[in-house]
């Protein structure tokens, strides 16, 4: 079996309201995904697009209103208890916050300790090390006794992996990992998941909402994934869904992101405007119904089709895009302020 | 109305807290061209916040200005009375302070956040008078005038932060000092609005002492670049310069820890270490932990604001300096 975890058609709904209006917000919405022993997955998305839910529901934390989750090929609502938590303790969930996260009484020692005694390890102390060396929290010994207060957010982050990493597990979910971590310690926090996924082979997803750091991450081999809306609007092999995107939203999301070049700034600017239209207050995932396009309200290349059922259809190898108008968008050209734009250039 | 000149010199500021105290700005040394957009740049807890808030006078009360002064129009601000610096707020410095969207007062209209702000500054004016400022103001950061009626539990975040930009434009102030003013917005916001302060600062000219953590934002907006560490203003230069060739160790290091599209990723790196407690820094140049290149004397003496020519500034041994 090489997949870890796959997902058919989940969605997860959510109902608000009291007896009078009830209302239901899609977090989820027909999401088909599979992660392979051993793969990298980025997924990216602003907040409230569905990405944590996603992360939750992989994980065991939040049971799918529709669709099925197989863990390593097991459905999972069909799994006894006992399976559950075993096969639970194979997927770890790593937390967003890590200032709430650990344990403020526990030595740096006794959070990994602790758990890997429960697990029955027997060289607990060398597996200690071990762990932390992998974190890059070195020398070990020195931090045995520190507690979580004194470790940078970059430090307690990589605490929070290592803990994860006592159980054993085949996939590390890591929600949002850098956003509360300085920016000088957060390339630490990526390489640290960089590595437990190409040195130590363990499938490694992480989530984060700012897409340049997704493609760090995802770069030279890995997946990644973006999502508006509660759905999966375009995915594929990391450099290509960069190099060349298609939904409109995730050339949006590219030109969004600030460079550090004044000279392109206008240039950046003007071209994100072409991909969001001047309705482009309308909230996230507004207009359409629930098997429209989630982006519909703010696309300007939005058409009528746009309101029929979408789904991922394959556009180039590996490259799946969920959008309709494929054919009306204009041509992209790589913005000439990205690195491999101007190396290729120069070759 | 244009960009005034604001001189920081030697600034020295702590918070006394239960611990101790907190030496959250020493000796800081800042100059803001008039007319430019100056980025003053630092990870959390560099003490950006408390120099921007000494030049603004919003200190909290467990501040303390121990030393300096911050020269803006002939006038030492930090020796105003609080009556004489009234003169100053709004009229010539404006503020839009971090997390300013939380500020709106939830039982006003926008249209009586700025009625009230004119009413206190420079008295009330007739109510079709103000009402065409604040619709043109509202205009210029890309909000219809509608906006004027609206309560803020009826607007984004976004709309929001366009209101304060456009606030702080009310009396065309010399001076505009923005805090993280894109950080609590998504990314889409976030260049929208990084825009209409490019746009405001090329209609007014005026000066903006812009705070972010974000080195790719900085980059964008700024003509010149500060950056802060643990409290010490490190280095001060031009923009272009400044990423070409960083030349504190720290800056340096920043600049290579940045992730963006515009950077050869597989250049990118950490820098080692964490920043020190301000409760007790450590002597010296605060970063010398964490610099590879520290010698003796960064150990033990903390290095001066040195120019290192082209207008630029770094305080660091390595370019000279007697001990």
């Amino acid at each position: 079996m090489s997949e870890i975890v796959k997902l058919e058609n989940v969605s997860k709904v959510f109902r608000r309201g009291g007896i009078l209006r009830k209302e239901s917000v899609w977090a989820v919405k027909n999401a088909s995904l599979t992660i392979a022993l051993g793969s990298r997955i980025a997924v990216v998305g602003e907040s409230g697009s569905g990405k944590t839910t996603l992360a939750r529901i992989i994980t065991g934390f939040e049971k799918p209103s529709e669709g099925y989750v197989y863990w390593f090929g097991k459905r999972v609502d069909e799994l006894p208890k006992k399976d559950f938590e075993k096969l639970r303790e194979k997927i770890q969930y790593v937390h967003q916050d890590p200032y709430t996260s650990l344990n403020p009484v526990r030595t740096v020692y006794d959070t990994l300790a602790d758990p890997l005694r429960k697990h029955g390890v027997d060289n607990v102390e060398e597996k200690v090390k071990e762990l932390l060396r992998l974190v890059k929290i070195t020398p070990p010994e020195y931090f045995f006794n520190k507690f979580p207060y004194h470790l940078s957010g970059g430090m307690r982050q990589r605490l929070a992996v290592a803990r994860a990493l006592t159980a054993s597990p085949q996939l590390i979910v890591a929600d949002e990992p850098i956003s509360m971590v300085d920016m000088s310690l957060r390339v630490s926090v990526l390489d640290v998941l960089l590595g437990l996924n190409r040195e130590v082979g363990l499938a490694v997803m992480m989530i984060s909402h700012d897409i340049a750091a997704a493609y760090y991450f995802a770069r030279e081999g890995g997946l990644l994934y973006v999502m508006y809306g509660g759905r999966i609007i375009e995915c594929g092999p990391s450099e290509k869904v960069v190099s060349n995107p298609f939904h409109p939203y995730t050339r949006l999301l590219l030109l969004a992101t600030p460079q550090h070049k004044r000279s392109f700034f206008q240039e950046r600017i003007s071209m994100m405007a072409r991909y969001a239209s001047a309705k482009s207050g309308a909230a996230l995932g507004a207009g359409g119904g629930v098997d429209a396009c989630p982006y519909v309200a703010r696309c300007p290349f939005a058409a009528p089709e746009c309101e029929s059922p979408i789904e991922l259809k394959e556009i180039e190898a590996g490259h799946y895009v969920a959008c309709k108008r494929v054919d009306a968008l204009p041509e992209w050209t790589p913005p000439p302020w990205y690195w491999f734009a101007s190396k290729r250039d120069v070759a | 109305m244009s960009g005034a000149e604001v001189i920081v010199r030697d600034l020295n500021v702590v918070y006394l807290v239960r611990e101790g105290t907190i030496k959250a700005a020493s000796n800081v040394t800042l100059r803001v061209e008039p007319g430019s957009v100056t980025a003053l740049v630092g990870e959390s807890g560099s003490g950006k916040s408390t120099v921007v808030e000494a030049v603004t006078r919003t200190l909290p009360s467990n501040a303390k200005v121990l030393g300096g002064s911050v020269l803006f129009k002939g006038a030492d601000l930090l020796k105003l009375s609080e009556e004489e610096y009234r003169q100053f707020r709004w009229r010539e410095i404006s503020y839009v302070p971090q997390a300013a969207q939380n500020s709106l007062n939830p039982l006003q209209t926008v249209f009586e956040h700025f009625a009230e702000t004119h009413a206190d500054v420079a008295g009330p004016i007739p109510r079709s008078e103000l009402y065409e400022m604040a619709a043109k103001l509202l205009e210029s950061v890309g909000l219809d005038a509608g906006v004027l009626r609206a309560y803020p539990h009826q607007l984004s975040g976004g709309m929001k932060q366009r209101i304060l930009i456009a606030l702080s434009f009310l009396f065309k102030p010399s001076l505009v000092v923005m805090d993280e003013p894109v950080s609590a917005l998504d990314v889409v916001n976030q260049s929208l609005i990084l825009g209409l302060i490019s746009d405001l600062h090329r209609r007014y000219g005026t000066s903006i002492l812009l705070v972010t953590h974000d080195l790719p934002v900085a980059g964008e907006l700024a003509d010149r670049i500060a950056v802060m560490y643990a409290g010490h203003l490190i280095e001060m230069g031009s923009n272009e310069e400044f990423f070409e060739e960083p030349l504190h160790p720290y800056s340096n290091g920043l600049v290579r820890s940045m992730i963006a599209f515009s950077t050869e990723l597989s250049g990118v790196s950490s820098i080692p270490g964490e920043p020190p407690s301000l409760l007790n820094p450590p002597p010296g140049c605060r970063f010398h932990p964490r610099c590879p290149r520290a010698m003796d004397i960064c150990r033990e003496q903390e290095p001066p604001l040195l120019e290192a020519g082209g207008g630029r500034w770094v305080k660091c041994w390595l370019y000279g300096g007697k001990a």
